[in-house]
């Protein structure tokens, strides 16, 4: 999701809350799995270009099954609005369907799992943080942290720059944990060398 | 009449802007804006698939009303509208293409993730949720299309910018860029004349 600005605009508007966040996962879930699935069925018979439309328009009837359980919760509907269908064309959809297929259903399930569950947790985490800023609640009930609310929170802009610190946050703790791997490596060598 | 157009046009251009209004095609934003050139290209396909599409939604949206049962499937038609206009438009450039004797893959690589993205597809499920005239629509995704690569032009120079400056490790590519997005959507949002929530 950093490296590619994958599934960003889901996170950006529409999660101000936590339900929102988990809602708009669900979504996304429901979008994604089944036709990256699919293509991996597929694979690379149908042409290149033909290969988006009709990952696309499985995407959106699977999006519609999804979205008839939200008649349930009218707020959360009328929140989300136009990003329910729009979940249909998600980058993340189209790059492991119809431009990159896996070459086995077990791998593409695998893979989209993975990184559906790397999008719902930065979904979630920044609808939570929304959540408490903007409205002193999570998941609708109160949970004053701080002593003001910041109404501003729920705008595209405070997306933005809250992903921006996201993602900054967490390259650090990638390199951290990438620096520490290479010098247990390092030392593991030295060992050995020393033996 | 014509000043309606505009305002539609400006509205959907700026006010509905779909990078800062609505923080759609962040993947396209990030990847596809290496030069503007690719810019100008990417927009112009978002304009032509976006109004063919509008336009085949306005039909579909009278279709609903004769039929109303087409309504339950409703998002589905419209993506079909969507991949009517990306077909006609592959066959056009192909076609163009095969009369020049040029290679148009990436023409059409490009075409493909012009037509299916949040920033077509928005527009036009916006200008049939509204029951714009066909002539509106096709005004609207235009206003829409434009909108979205005056936007990429925006994030690209300021992009160009911050590579010559000294930005923070951590904050290097993908975070300053948001941010700076960030800062221009709120800069917009007060240009506009909103105001922060009470």
């Amino acid at each position: 999701m950093f490296a590619l600005g994958i599934g960003l605009p889901f996170v950006i508007a529409p999660s101000v809350s936590l339900k929102n966040g988990v809602a708009i996962s669900i979504l996304f879930l429901a979008a994604t799995l089944p036709c990256v699935v699919i293509a991996a069925f597929v694979g690379k018979k149908p042409p290149v270009l033909a290969r988006m439309p009709l990952y696309a328009l499985i995407s959106i009837v699977f999006v519609t099954l999804a979205a008839v359980p939200l008649g349930r919760w009218p707020s959360i509907r009328a929140d989300l609005g136009i990003y329910i269908p729009l979940t249909a064309v998600n980058t993340l959809m189209l790059e492991m369907a119809a431009r990159h297929p896996a070459k086995s259903p077990l791998s593409a399930l695998r893979a989209s799992l993975v990184n559906w569950a790397g999008f719902a947790v930065v979904a979630c985490s920044v609808s939570a943080v929304r959540e408490l800023l903007g409205n002193r609640t999570l998941w609708e009930a109160p949970a004053a942290l701080l002593p003001i609310r910041f109404t501003g929170v729920s705008l595209p802009f405070f997306g933005f720059i809250l992903l921006g610190f996201f993602a900054a946050l967490f390259r650090n703790i990638d390199r951290a944990f990438k620096g520490s791997l290479i010098r247990e490596r390092e030392m593991k060598i030295e060992e050995e060398r020393g033996a | 009449m014509i000043q309606e157009l505009i305002i539609l046009f400006l509205s959907a251009m700026i006010i509905e802007n779909a990078v800062f209004a609505r923080g759609l095609v962040m993947g396209d934003v990030l990847r596809r804006t290496e030069t503007y050139q690719s810019i100008l290209w990417f927009g112009g396909f978002v304009a032509v698939v976006a109004s063919l599409a509008g336009a085949f939604a306005w039909g579909a949206a009278l279709a609903a009303d004769r039929w109303p049962a087409l309504v339950q499937c409703w998002w589905i038609l419209l993506m079909l509208c969507v991949t009517a206009a990306y077909g006609l438009v592959l066959a056009a450039l192909r076609f163009k293409m095969k009369k020049s004797g040029a290679s148009g893959a990436p023409f059409e690589q490009l075409l493909a993730s012009a037509a299916f993205n949040g920033a077509v597809f928005a527009a036009v499920l916006l200008a049939a949720a509204d029951r714009l005239s066909l002539f509106q629509t096709v005004v609207y995704c235009l206003g829409s299309a434009a909108g979205l690569t005056l936007a990429m032009m925006l994030i690209h120079s300021g992009r160009e910018r911050m590579e010559l400056s000294e930005v923070p490790r951590a904050f290097r590519g993908l975070p300053v860029t948001m941010i700076y997005i960030g800062i221009l959507c709120l800069a917009i949002y007060g240009l506009i004349g909103h105001q922060l929530p009470a």
